[in-house]
């Protein structure tokens, strides 16, 4: 396996319910914890991925700050766990995971993640934006404004600009509708829930 | 930097910048030069040279800026230009641009062009309401007030005393970004079912249109707004 799995909950029962459907689905045994206190210690620089399911109560800018250090080998990814789903966040989201969350959401969530974590180092860097830029195009396309969009992915709005500033040098494409069409080309939207043209 | 001057043969400007034929179309110019100069073409079809002259070295010559040849320049004559200019892009050069995606979407598989094309035509709803904007209210006012100097109306009426040219002249900017962004999603991110020659004959006119819209527009805030703001100024201080 070239990733591996951490939830940190407050909720002894969250932390067992996520293990049993997880260590089911994918045979993997997520690592469970109550507090970022000991987070770094149970990183695994050896493999390629790491997703974090993270309680919304925790301290964002501290979890952001301990996966900030990282190895830049490890590709790290953070899903939060909502007591409830934000209005604004439909199936297509792929950044909360609300506590009512089916079993097979969950999974459907999770999969492609850890797909995406088994393609050799190389084919991934083809795909020119960070998984944190990737969000926020998304989110851009949607129509949010800096505020939502760090409401959303809790982070600061000076960060949310410096995302979309490098966004923007990446890919050449300054408009918000010439992002949305970007990311509509490239199915970072539910085309199936959304009407894509009319985002634009 | 070899500018055009009244001594040059207009077939040798033809040649050196075939970009420039539409521009010649805009001052009435047909073709069939023979070996006449700028300046005989000029005179022959009742032209101000001067403002030929600046018009085709601004449109060559990035660089170029002929603040001072044009302030001898009357505005209208200057809104004269754009306003065939606009009537170019909206007759001629927008309708190429659509029939090439047109013909592109018609021979692709793929649902990608159906997005391009939404958002060309945002894109083209701005475009020609800033066009529309300019012709219903800032040329008006520019020649206007270009009158009341003329005349030296003083003072000047409300509807002109009580506004500038920076109320009416918007930036160019989103414009001129969103084409930028269409040229960027064809070359960086479509997808490779189309047919070759359906798509360069897209970026050709694509191409081409940004830099005749580029021109216009350093020929709009660079001269016009330059010139109106000095005439501003010299009205209000009489």
């Amino acid at each position: 396996m070239h990733s591996h799995i951490l939830v940190i909950h407050p909720s002894e029962i969250v932390l067992q319910g996520l293990h049993c459907i997880i260590k089911s689905v994918f045979d993997i045994e997520p690592v469970l914890l109550k507090t970022l206190d000991s987070l770094t210690n149970h990183v695994d620089a050896n493999k390629s991925q790491l997703l974090v399911l993270a309680d919304e109560s925790l301290d964002q800018k501290e979890l952001s700050n301990i996966t900030l250090a990282f190895p830049k080998t490890l590709r790290t990814k953070i899903i939060h766990i909502r007591q409830l789903a934000e209005p604004s966040c439909d199936k297509s989201c792929k950044c909360c995971l609300p506590l009512n969350a089916s079993r097979s959401r969950i999974s459907e969530l999770i999969r492609p993640i850890l797909a995406e974590g088994s393609r050799p180092m190389e084919k991934r860097r083809l795909s020119e934006l960070t998984e944190r830029e990737t969000d926020v195009v998304r989110l851009v396309a949607l129509g949010k404004t800096n505020k939502e969009i760090a409401k959303e992915l809790y982070i600061s709005i000076h960060t949310v600009i410096s995302h979309r500033k490098n966004i923007t040098e990446k890919l050449g494409i300054k408009s918000i509708s010439g992002l949305t069409v970007y990311a509509i080309l490239n199915n970072l939207i539910d085309t199936n829930s959304i009407d894509p043209e009319s985002l634009i | 930097m070899e500018l055009f001057d009244k001594n040059t043969k207009m077939t040798a400007l033809v040649h050196s910048n075939h970009l420039l034929l539409p521009v010649l179309n805009r001052f009435g110019l047909r073709l069939g030069f023979q070996e006449k100069t700028v300046e005989e073409i000029c005179t022959e079809e009742q032209i101000d040279l001067n403002f030929f002259l600046a018009i085709v070295n601004a449109y060559h010559h990035h660089d170029y800026s002929p603040e001072n040849e044009l302030k001898s320049i009357s505005a209208k004559l200057i809104i004269d230009y754009l306003r065939k200019s606009h009537l170019d892009f909206l007759k001629v050069s927008m309708p190429k641009i659509e029939a090439a995606l047109d013909k592109m979407v018609k021979n692709r598989k793929s649902n990608d062009l159906k997005i391009i094309q939404k958002f060309y035509s945002t894109y083209k709803e701005e475009f020609v309401e800033h066009i529309q904007d300019e012709e219903e209210h800032a040329f008006p006012y520019v020649l206007a007030l270009q009158k009341a100097h003329d005349q030296k109306t003083n003072p000047l009426p409300k509807s002109l005393a009580e506004y500038s040219i920076s109320d009416y002249e918007k930036d160019h900017g989103d414009v001129d970004v969103k084409l930028f962004d269409l040229k960027n999603l064809i070359i960086k991110y479509l997808k490779p079912d189309y047919r070759d020659q359906d798509c360069n004959e897209f970026l050709y006119e694509l191409f081409h249109f940004e830099r005749d819209v580029q021109d216009h527009a350093r020929i709009e805030d660079q001269i016009l707004v330059t010139k109106v703001l000095e005439i501003e100024k010299e009205l209000k201080n009489a």
